[in-house]
């Protein structure tokens, strides 16, 4: 049998060299999931502010064209 | 409503020209530029299973803004603040009509206005338009009346120009 991480002396790599064993993926993984999720909330982000913008060009526009159309014309 | 906040400014508008047009304009539709912001913030969910505007919409927010915004316009005097104030205070009797939840007295109270019912309003009417829309063409329709009877008495905003407001709003409200 042998020895676990902690029995073998060395770094990790020494350890995996000397047995064989694959570096585990699940670091990776997690690393894309974090990416993933991290571009998703950016994404959310842009969409929310975008539909802030867009309701509130939705107001200014016209609220713009109706003052400008009934300023004091004095 | 849309349409109805910019019917709404405008006719107070023509009855206090003192006050300008953008300040009612912008003060009609306040309430939503508030919550603009705070659903931005996540303050205010948007959410159709989770909408919440009390703070932006509750009678009690709508009449702070109101004092507050009006505050803004004391070189107007007083008819000019009234105006300014009045413009906010028009948004809540409109949409306590039709609104996705009832408003609240203030944020979270249990106490609502009217009896809003967002699914009654979206049920389709004459020409696929729904009672919503109609009832927000019911209260536009008068508002817009009174815009255009008063500007020409009271403003010298010209007819042509009138007519072209009365035009636009109708336009939104048909578009939106």
């Amino acid at each position: 049998m042998a020895p676990t991480f902690w029995e073998q002396e060395g770094t990790l790599s020494g350890y995996v060299s000397t047995n064989s064993y694959s570096v585990p993926e699940f670091p990776d993984a997690q690393k894309q999931l974090y990416a993933v999720t991290g571009r998703n909330r950016r994404k959310e982000r842009i969409v929310s502010v975008a539909e802030c913008v867009a309701q509130l060009l939705l107001i200014a526009i016209p609220v713009a064209i109706l003052a400008l159309i009934n300023a004091d014309h004095r | 409503m849309f349409a109805a906040h910019l019917a709404a400014g405008l006719a107070i508008r023509a009855i206090q020209p003192k006050a300008p047009a953008w300040s009612v304009l912008t003060a009609a539709f306040l309430p939503d530029l508030f919550w603009i912001g705070f659903a931005g913030a996540g303050l205010e969910p948007a959410s159709d299973a989770a909408f919440f505007d009390g703070w932006s919409h509750s009678a009690a927010s709508i009449l702070i803004e109101a004092i507050l915004f009006s505050a803004c316009f004391a070189r107007l005097g007083r008819p000019g603040m009234l105006a300014v104030g009045a413009a906010v205070l028009s948004h809540l009797p409109l949409d306590m009509l039709i609104h996705p939840q009832p408003l609240q007295i203030w944020p979270h109270s249990s106490i609502v206005l009217g009896v809003s019912d967002w699914r009654w309003g979206q049920v389709a009417l004459l020409f696929g338009k729904s009672r919503y829309w109609w009832i927000q063409l019911a209260v536009t329709l008068p508002l817009l009346t009174l815009y255009c009877v008063k500007s020409v008495r009271k403003t010298d905003v010209p007819a042509n120009l009138v007519a072209a407001s009365t035009v636009i709003v109708l336009g939104l409200h048909l578009a939106f």
